[in-house]
């Protein structure tokens, strides 16, 4: 068919800039909360960039807490913590040194594949990574790369139709204490060839120096919006979404949920 | 009872945390990692219909609650030997003492 014609149908994606901060507890609910949304048509697809004050570390709905995190350190340093609804690994989310991304989008064409939707949301990533000038590469299933070493993972739940994938960019964390809140198994270390965490992961300051968060929020928009072939627009949360992330956040501060496993 | 943990790497991690009584039925299982599963909630159900299994045709009928799971990171069919061959290894160490 000439597209001429048929022309490819651009995705519309409303884009939040969520940068000034809020806790663990509460940026989990309103990740939960657009994709419940998301689900009942009462938001678009939505692409949230934001960053966790202060900072904390969640863990994946699979892990057992008290064997992905350093939970002495973290209690001892009033590190906040609490489980994903999207499985992985355990995350450090340094306030000043980390962005998160969450979207919300349609299980369809080639997004309903599960490994093909991690690539093509996380091409978003090395798109804007290589514009920053770092060469990146998505590793399947979920990490990004430079060097060989870790700079982004990301992680995906699907609900009724819709997904939310949501994941990190490491552009300044404090590697230091990363290594301190998280415990990685020996056996994964050995897999990927390294002895310690610390080996493993990379910020786009050691590769290409200090870099303004502006910069970064912008490479990333226009990334994903060049992997999604989206067509952007920039908007700000509803109260009904603010009202929804609130009925939920109980759920990520309690002790049931976080010690589940 | 005897509880028996085994971590497994996949292209992602997993541990199995298993808990055997005395005449070998599983009477716990935790199935933990940084995998994933779509939907999530067939994880919980398999270590549910695991629960009770004494016999190699109940693990693998327990496994069939993941035929419309997609599994990342994890290789289910080798999984599902690793739970069977505990089960085995608890009967035969039970049939030498």
């Amino acid at each position: 068919m000439n597209s001429a014609v048929f022309p490819v149908l651009v995705l519309k994606l409303r884009v939040i800039l969520d940068l000034d901060g809020r806790d663990v507890y509460w940026q989990m609910a309103l990740d939960e909360a657009l994709l419940l949304m998301r689900t009942r048509g009462e938001v678009p697809n939505t692409l949230r960039l934001y960053r966790f004050k202060p900072s904390a570390v969640t863990i994946g709905y699979f892990q057992k807490i008290s064997e992905a995190v350093n939970l002495e350190f973290l209690n001892e340093n009033n590190i906040p913590y609490t489980r994903r609804i999207t499985g992985g690994g355990s995350v450090y989310h340094d306030t000043n040194g980390e962005v998160t991304y969450s979207i919300v989008l349609p299980v369809e064409g080639v997004l309903t594949d599960v490994l093909e939707s991690y690539r093509v949301i996380c091409s978003g990533l090395v798109h804007a990574l290589r514009k920053l000038g770092a060469p990146a590469e998505f590793i399947p299933v979920n990490d990004v790369v430079v060097y060989g070493r870790k700079i982004s993972g990301s992680a995906q739940t699907r609900r009724s139709g819709y997904l939310l994938q949501h994941g990190t960019l490491m552009y300044a964390t404090n590697l230091d204490v990363l290594e301190k809140t998280l415990i990685a198994p020996r056996e994964k270390l050995e897999s990927k060839g390294v002895k310690s965490i610390r080996e493993r992961v990379i910020t786009l300051r050691d590769i290409i120096g200090q870099v303004d968060l502006n910069t970064i929020t912008n490479s990333l928009v226009e990334g994903f919006s060049r992997a999604l072939n989206a067509e952007v627009y920039y908007d700000d949360l509803s109260e009904r979404e603010l009202n929804m992330a609130s009925e939920l956040v109980d759920k990520y501060r309690d002790y049931k949920w976080i010690f589940k496993r | 009872m005897k509880q028996v943990s085994l971590i497994l790497r996949y292209n992602k991690t997993v541990k199995l945390d298993v808990l055997l009584s005395e005449n070998c039925v599983i009477k716990d299982i935790i199935i933990s990692g940084d995998f994933f599963a779509y939907p999530e909630d067939a994880i919980e159900r398999l270590e549910s219909r695991i629960r009770e299994c004494s016999s190699r045709v109940c693990i693998e009928e327990a496994f069939k609650e993941l035929v419309n799971t997609t599994i990342l990171g994890v290789n289910v069919e080798d999984l599902k030997n690793r739970v069977i061959l505990l089960l085995e290894d608890c009967k035969k160490s039970q049939n030498n003492s």
